[in-house]
């Protein structure tokens, strides 16, 4: 599981850091933003077996949206 | 009524107007253009045509039942290029002369494909009425009035208007002694060249002149931009932030290129210049426009999108109907209207990541850099929860969207340059960056909470490295 103020390389080898962490429909999310670059920001979907997957359905973004605001 | 029927009409219409039509060996638009030598707007027209800056003289409008129309240009007698090598002979209207090279030029004017030679006067008595053709003479086309009999050979007797007439007899090339062949003097291929620069300043200087109508065309870009990015709203709702990024690098690269097309088109009024793609902008936006035309027609073409920047012509509209009735279409369908799996394949891969490495933020540069940026972080979701959540209406947003896109940039330089979040909130930076956005309240509790993860994250470092003073300094 990932967590808040960690940092990520992905294999873009840029850092991110992971702003961010929730679950929805026993899938784990994360918002990330690049170090360098603070226009590229992403909700990904997080799985330990198959990585990060950036989340591109608007429903699912609109969902974790609302948990943000939950937090 | 076609193309020579118009013209014969306009002339009947003008009486001591000189209305010609160029040589259409050397002019290209010789079917589609005239000379005058009064105005285009100035020339009484049959029922039925009118003149536009746009089509020149045509029936256009009259004629929406059958979509057919005619419409020539109408360029000044100045800009006429005619016999501009010696002697000058214009095939455009009868030739009244008896001179061997005139008649031999006009003749190879109308055969271009021929080769055309005097005889050399020094070595041939009868030099002044012969030519060699590299085609029988029955092949020749000929200048108006002159004709072919077997008798006289060409020939314009009774044709003349002062009575003065030749006849020229016509010899095959092949079997000539080169020795007393001697040149026309034509050239032809200079003669094209003098019209085709005259056409280029000519458009240069109509495209820039005519800028109503670059101006339309403009506006009908911004309109497709405009669609574009509602479109992209519609889909993806509130900010960038919420689009996958192929969309949103799209998104703002679209709404960039708007933004520069309504400063351009503004002070073009002044200074106009035109892009490659045919707009008119002024120069200090000419620079930007290009380098973004060309990053957004590569994200473009990736995400499968193709914009039209000029409005098809009838003919293209025609030929794009008949290129998708039999399959053959090249064009990029829209990803709303046609989702391609291909694509839809490639942009799944793209979306996909590998953690290379996890790591906690140790250095006191590395933990800034990280602050700063789970700061911008939450602000940017703070915003983008405000926007999305505040039922405003989509120009709000969009201005919302413009605002941030402009103040990421801004916001994350601030960050930056002001470093540690303590020193951002002792600056009165929460203040700042809450301006930008109207989710303050959120804004606060995203900080607060960033204050504390803050105090807890050093707190977890120092005692995952076993409390080690020494090593919370690494």
């Amino acid at each position: 599981m990932l967590n808040q103020g960690e940092i990520l390389t992905l294999n873009d080898n840029k850092k991110y850091s992971v702003v961010f962490t929730t679950s929805f429909n026993n899938k784990n999310y994360v918002y990330l933003i690049e170090q360098d670059d603070y226009t590229n920001t992403m909700f990904c979907e997080y799985d330990n077996n198959n990585g990060l997957e950036e989340v591109s359905n608007p429903t699912i973004i609109e969902e974790l949206l609302k948990l943000f605001t939950q937090s | 009524m076609n193309f020579n029927q118009l013209i014969n009409e306009i002339r009947k219409r003008n009486p001591g107007v000189e209305i010609r039509v160029g040589d259409p060996q050397f002019d290209s638009l010789a079917d589609s253009r005239i000379f005058s030598s009064k105005p285009m707007r100035q020339l009484r027209l049959p029922q039925g045509y009118y003149a536009t800056g746009k089509n020149g003289i045509t029936n256009r409008q009259y004629n929406t039942e059958t979509g057919l129309y005619t419409s020539i240009s109408v360029e000044s007698l100045d800009d006429m290029v005619v016999g501009s090598t010696f002697p000058a002979v214009d095939v455009s209207k009868p030739l009244e002369t008896t001179d061997i090279r005139e008649i031999a030029i006009a003749i190879q004017r109308l055969n271009p494909g021929v080769e055309v030679r005097l005889a050399n006067p020094s070595f041939d008595p009868q030099a002044d009425s012969k030519i060699f053709c590299s085609v029988p003479m029955s092949e020749l086309a000929l200048p108006t009035p002159f004709y072919y009999n077997e008798k006289n050979g060409i020939t314009n007797k009774h044709n003349s208007i002062n009575g003065l007439y030749t006849s020229i007899d016509v010899e095959d090339i092949s079997k000539a002694n080169p020795a007393i062949l001697m040149s026309t003097g034509y050239n032809l291929q200079e003669e094209k060249k003098q019209q085709y620069d005259i056409d280029i300043k000519r458009k240069e200087q109509v495209n820039l002149r005519s800028l109503e109508y670059r101006t339309e065309l403009n506006q009908y870009y911004i309109d497709q931009l405009q669609k574009r990015i509602m479109e992209i709203i519609h889909q993806y709702p509130g900010l960038p932030s919420t689009m996958p990024r192929e969309i949103r690098k799209e998104h703002i690269l679209t709404l960039e290129m708007k933004h520069l097309l309504d400063m351009g088109i503004k002070s073009a009024i002044s200074k106009p210049e035109m892009t490659k793609d045919g707009l008119v902008i002024d120069l200090s936006t000419k620079e930007k426009y290009e380098k973004c035309s060309e990053a957004l027609s590569a994200i473009q073409k990736q995400n499968g999108i193709n914009i039209d920047k000029h409005p098809k012509t009838v003919e293209e509209k025609e030929q794009q109907q008949n290129q998708q009735q039999t399959g053959l279409t090249t064009e990029l369908p829209t990803l709303k209207t046609e989702p391609q799996q291909e694509l839809a394949q490639i942009g799944r891969e793209k979306r996909k990541f590998t953690i290379l490495q996890r790591e906690r933020a140790i250095s006191d540069a590395q933990k800034a850099k990280n602050r700063s940026a789970i700061m911008a972080g939450l602000c940017i979701l703070g915003a983008t929860v405000a926007v999305y959540f505040n039922e405003q209406d989509i120009n709000t947003i969009l201005q919302h969207e413009l605002n941030a896109i402009y103040s990421w940039e801004a916001l994350g330089q601030y960050l930056q340059d002001l470093g540690p979040l303590t020193t951002l909130l002792a600056a009165g930076a929460g203040g700042f960056i809450a301006k930008y956005f109207k989710n303050s309240k959120k804004l606060k509790q995203a900080q607060n909470e960033f204050i504390d993860f803050n105090n807890s994250l050093e707190k977890t470092n120092v005692e995952e490295l076993g409390g080690n003073e020494n090593a919370k300094s690494r």
